[in-house]
């Protein structure tokens, strides 16, 4: 025993100076400092308020900041009513990445379910097709909500089947254009002229690209990762011109002529730079949009990155502009535009429907509401009406995406398939970037897979 | 054994000599993979103390010139820390201990006594591992929430007390590598089943015993999605949950993310370090054995 | 010696075990099995039981989670064989596991020997060679992707040395497995441990004995030391095979759970997941889980049979 007692000080000794050692290294010759939190805001979930009539339960998907401001939005609603407490359950999305609401599912499906859910507004017409969502219409009428008072897509994704189903409350501008000034300049192109259309986006990659042996280490653009393949596409398919499903005779058309220009353009520019696999500017799992390493000279950027690039990489000259397009698909800029951005529903079997309509309303159709909103969380809401509009419109950061906000006139394929469909582009539009499949065979077979389960889905459903 | 060897080198130089050369051998390979082993340890804790900027440089910076702790005040303050970590002991102790007596008594019947239904029962327990949960978890959600245990630690734990099938398989094998002599002189003796069990045979496998513990242990720690489907109450959250606040759907809090996952990798390294003794404890059983 | 008796005794189970239970003693044994074995049976029965049948009958439906689900027969499984998404996710699953599980096994046995030695400091190594099993995997996965960074990475950097240009890992189709293989196989972690302790079950003084033979470190380890690992090695190779069908929590945090590049990272477990909550095809993921099933317990039925008697059991 004695000699047990021994070896486990001495161990305990040696972990110690492991320890110290690691700390030795890391602070050699270096300061300390106790710096600013990056963030402060406390809690991602709140009790709903005492003495209310109702309380109404209200799922957060978001952690961080956005979470936080979830939070004091709902705490803006019971300031501004008296009777309805609101509970913010932190039900968080996807374990390691994803859309996948488990929480939201399980307690749907197991007969639990929240009075507010949260969706990616494309979601709906599946969620809709299988008995998941409330139909908002006479609500909205008895609101006196209509078309008008949202702007265009955001009420295209909203209805489905001649219904209301959704309040988008997150009109996501998806995207600006945006330029860095600095690395234009060193490239030897005008730091103030952006390009118009992707002919000039080639032309002044042509110039912006710089390799180390087989490696990119400069790169004009990364046209098959703006935010992934499929949301990729869509950018650059509805700035050739694109259309990715027809309506009327509800077919998706991914290998619309435009659509396979657009993946065409894409596949060209990788095989461009030496291959997808070898573009390595970009490093993984920051903070930070990697457009703020400086290496790469133009992207577009959704409204969070770009605050953080503008708030923690001050020095950064970037100008913002719309779109590139191409023409003769396209006629203008910013043709490429489109708005994503988060709704809430009311689940089929929510308890609290009536409370949770005004909770739905004052968050997303409300002059209150929004300004509520916007201050808390921070999204442009998709109400047209809003006045805090004029606000955004100021902001120096969100100016941008007003302007992509008010123009913009597509949204992502609303499909009662559409998650299959977007999985289905990344397989193949990844099969066609890395060169194992042509651009037409790649569309070609998303189309025979996603029609297979589009009709699958439609017996199933009908059945 | 030490007092041993030094006397003996005088005496054997040339055995001494490779003696000498083994273990330099040895030192060098343990040093080289810790190496390869520690850098996600280190990278983690750099990270928990770099400033904005370095956690964005890139290429990377290994070595900060600044150190800051704001990541810590901020990592520590986005959830209540010490109440998710007194929840998440709850859960791990329990777990913990139901694991480890449960697992071992059921593997006990299977292994060490012979009957009927040990090979088919063996077979349908291995069985169940392998059906994914994923295609199990609503239905369990539901038979949960029918009970009423939704909202409570018990889907947590309580399964944990009816033997887990990893585990029972895994003591299974080292209950089946103790020489039966052992039981069967206990049997002369007039010892019954549960004597021989709790006196003899988990003494024995003391070091496989500390293995399903500290998994089990490990399990419960890092389990997320159990606690997010059955869990609605923050109050009640572990810290797997917590360290999910610092993921939005853009971007990462990377520097608090990397200071609350090393604060929360720390318990668990002494749990082991204490653990780990007894995995070298069967050393001193071995005169009893083979 | 040691061969002989375990024959011996095996066969008399085995035609004791046919027998059926009449004489005291064997009443005896079959009261104390239920005893220690009531603990499953009250859990598999309460736990296990209805969340399976619940399962199994999904697969012959078109359960969505949300809607009632109607009786399609064989149809999801009908469905299988056309899809060649499911093929391509077997394809991979299986490169995975032929490839990660005999890697896994001879890196945790390295590893456990290493750690066995008579050093001075072994305990400080234990916690560092377990380290990566601790490290939680948000932590661990940003590393690795930075390891395998092809510009920057420190894999491309050590063959850029030697003038090789590395490939793009986790981008390139051809690499994007193996980078996953390698991550799998550092966290190796759990099963050193096992190893470990099955190694305190070899007796000293038997290696005493071979050595005073004149038997050399390979010698000794294939005589003596594996025969006694041998029930942890089956573990391992088993519970292997088991997880390796199920395998996808990396895959989701490494490439992003797309399957990419390329679907060269679809596995069977990634594309169940899809299907259940992606796609909300719980029939169809309930037909995939029982399709794994059948090919799981196949395979491991396969491994006992082959392997599973040449394991020597001390207490046998």
């Amino acid at each position: 025993m004695p000699a047990a007692r021994i070896s486990r000080r001495r161990a305990i000794q040696a972990l110690g100076g492991l320890g110290l050692g690691a700390m030795g290294l890391l602070t050699g010759g270096c300061t300390f400092t106790k710096g600013t939190p990056p963030i402060t805001d406390v809690g991602l979930d709140k009790k709903p308020a005492p003495g209310r009539k109702t309380n109404i339960e209200v799922y957060s998907v978001w952690g961080s900041t956005v979470g936080a401001g979830m939070v004091n939005l709902a705490k803006k609603f019971e300031e501004a009513q008296p009777d309805i407490g609101v509970r913010v359950t932190y039900a968080p999305a996807g374990m390691g990445g994803g859309a996948v609401q488990q929480k939201l599912f399980t307690a749907i499906a197991g007969g639990n379910p929240p009075d507010v859910g949260q969706l990616v507004p494309s979601q709906a017409p599946q969620w809709v097709e299988l008995g998941i969502m409330t139909d908002l219409t006479s609500r909205y009428r008895a609101a006196g909500l209509s078309q008008d008072d949202f702007f265009a897509p955001v009420w295209e994704s909203i209805t489905y089947k001649g219904s209301v189903w959704q309040m988008q409350w997150d009109a996501d501008p998806n995207f600006p254009f945006f330029w860095n000034k600095q690395l234009f300049e060193d490239s030897g192109l005008d730091p103030e002229k952006p390009p118009k259309t992707l002919e000039e986006v080639d032309e002044y990659s042509a110039k912006i690209l710089k390799k180390s042996g087989a490696n990119v280490t400069k790169i004009g653009m990364i046209p098959w990762d703006s935010y992934g393949y499929s949301n990729s596409l869509f950018t650059w398919g509805f700035g050739f011109g694109a259309e990715f499903y027809d309506k009327e005779r509800e077919e998706v058309t991914p290998d619309h002529e435009y659509s396979v220009k657009a993946l065409e353009w894409i596949v060209k520019y990788a095989k461009s730079v030496g291959g997808a696999d070898r573009v390595t500017v970009t490093p993984p799992g920051l903070q930070l949009h990697p457009f703020s390493t400086g290496n790469i000279g133009m992207a577009p950027l959704v409204a969070p990155n770009y605050r953080d690039i503008k708030t923690n990489a001050k020095d950064m000259k970037i100008g913002a502009t719309l779109l590139p397009f191409e023409p003769p698909g396209a006629k203008a800029p910013g043709a490429g535009a489109w708005i994503g951005g988060w709704g809430m529903f009311i689940p089929a079997t929510a308890r609290h429907k009536d409370e949770a309509w005004e909770f739905l309303r004052w968050v997303g159709a409300t002059d209150e509401g929004t300004k509520a909103q916007w201050e808390t969380v921070g999204f442009p809401p998709g109400y047209r009406k809003a006045a805090v509009l004029a606000e955004i419109r100021d902001d120096p950061v969100m100016a941008p995406f007003y302007d992509v906000l008010t123009t913009a006139t597509n949204i992502r394929p609303p499909v009662p398939v559409a998650d299959f469909y977007f999985t289905q582009l990344d397989e193949q539009i990844s099969n066609a970037v890395l060169g194992l499949s042509t651009p037409i065979q790649a569309l070609r077979t998303v189309k025979k897979n996603v029609m297979g389960e589009w009709d699958r889905f439609r017996k199933e459903v009908e059945a | 054994m030490a007092v041993a060897q030094r006397t003996a080198l005088p005496a054997q130089r040339g055995a001494g000599w490779n003696k000498l050369a083994e273990k330099v051998v040895a030192h060098a390979f343990l040093i080289a993979i810790s190496v390869i082993f520690m850098v996600p340890f280190f990278w983690m804790v750099s990270g928990s103390l770099k400033t904005g900027v370095d956690l964005n440089a890139f290429p990377v910076v290994w070595f900060p010139k600044t150190l800051t702790l704001e990541n810590y005040i901020a990592g520590l303050q986005v959830f209540p820390f010490a109440r998710y970590l007194f929840n998440t002991l709850v859960i791990c102790a329990f777990s913990m201990l139901g694991a480890a007596l449960s697992s071992s008594f059921v593997a006990y019947g299977l292994s060490r006594i012979e009957w009927r239904w040990r090979t088919p029962l063996f077979v349908v327990i291995l069985s169940t591992m392998m059906i994914p949960f994923y295609v199990t978890m609503v239905p369990l959600f539901t038979m949960f929430r029918s009970i009423g245990w939704t909202d409570t630690y018990l889907p947590l734990i309580v399964p944990h007390f009816f033997g887990v099938p990893f585990y029972i398989f895994l003591l299974r094998q080292f209950f089946l590598s103790i020489p039966k002599e052992m039981s069967e002189s206990a049997r002369m003796d007039g010892a019954n089943e549960l004597v021989i069990y709790w006196r003899i045979i988990l003494p024995l496998a003391k070091p496989a015993l500390a293995a399903v513990a500290l998994f089990q242990f490990l399990t419960s720690w890092n389990d997320l999605l159990g606690p997010l489907i059955y869990l609605s109450d923050a109050d009640s959250y572990t810290l797997s949950l917590g360290l999910t606040f610092f993921r939005s759907e853009y971007s990462s809090q990377f520097g608090p993310l990397m200071a609350a996952s090393t604060v929360v990798v720390i318990p668990v390294i002494v749990v082991f370090f204490f653990a780990q003794r007894t995995f070298i404890q069967g050393i001193t059983l071995t005169g009893v054995k083979g | 010696m040691t061969t002989t008796t375990a024959q011996s005794s095996s066969a008399e189970r085995r035609s004791a075990a046919r027998r059926p239970a009449r004489t005291p003693q064997q009443r005896r044994n079959f009261f104390w099995g239920l005893v220690f074995t009531s603990p499953a049976i009250i859990g598999l029965l309460w736990f296990t039981l209805y969340p399976v049948l619940v399962s199994l009958y999904y697969s012959f439906t078109s359960a969505t989670m949300m809607k009632p689900a109607q009786w399609l027969g064989l149809g999801n499984y009908e469905s299988l064989v056309s899809d060649s998404s499911w093929w391509d996710s077997l394809g991979n699953t299986l490169y995975y596991i032929v490839v990660s599980v005999p890697l896994g096994i001879a890196v945790a046995l390295f590893l456990a020997i290493l750690l066995n030695l008579n050093v001075r400091g072994q305990s400080i190594y234990r916690v560092i060679f377990y380290l990566p099993a601790i490290v939680p995997l948000v932590a661990s996965a940003v590393v690795w992707l930075y390891v395998f960074n092809p510009q920057y990475g420190v894999f491309n950097t050590v063959l850029g040395w030697f003038g090789i240009t590395g490939p793009g890992w986790l981008a390139s189709p051809e690499w994007a497995m193996p980078a996953l293989i390698i991550f799998s196989t550092w966290g190796a972690g759990n099963l050193m441990i096992i190893l470990l302790a099955g190694l305190q079950d070899v007796p000293q003084d038997l290696h005493d004995q071979a050595k005073v033979d004149g038997a050399g470190v390979f010698r000794r380890f294939r005589h003596v030391s594996l025969p006694f690992l041998s029930p942890h090695l089956l573990f391992a190779l088993v519970t292997g095979l088991i997880a390796g069908f199920q395998f996808f929590t990396p895959v989701f945090v490494l490439t992003n759970g797309t399957g990419g590049p390329a679907g060269k990272t679809l596995v069977s477990g990634l594309y169940l997941y899809q299907n259940a909550f992606q796609f909300f095809k719980v029939g169809y993921a309930s037909a995939i889980a029982w399709v794994l099933f059948i090919i799981v317990g196949l395979g491991t039925a396969l491994v006992f049979r082959l392997v599973g008697r040449r394991v020597y059991y001390g207490g046998a």
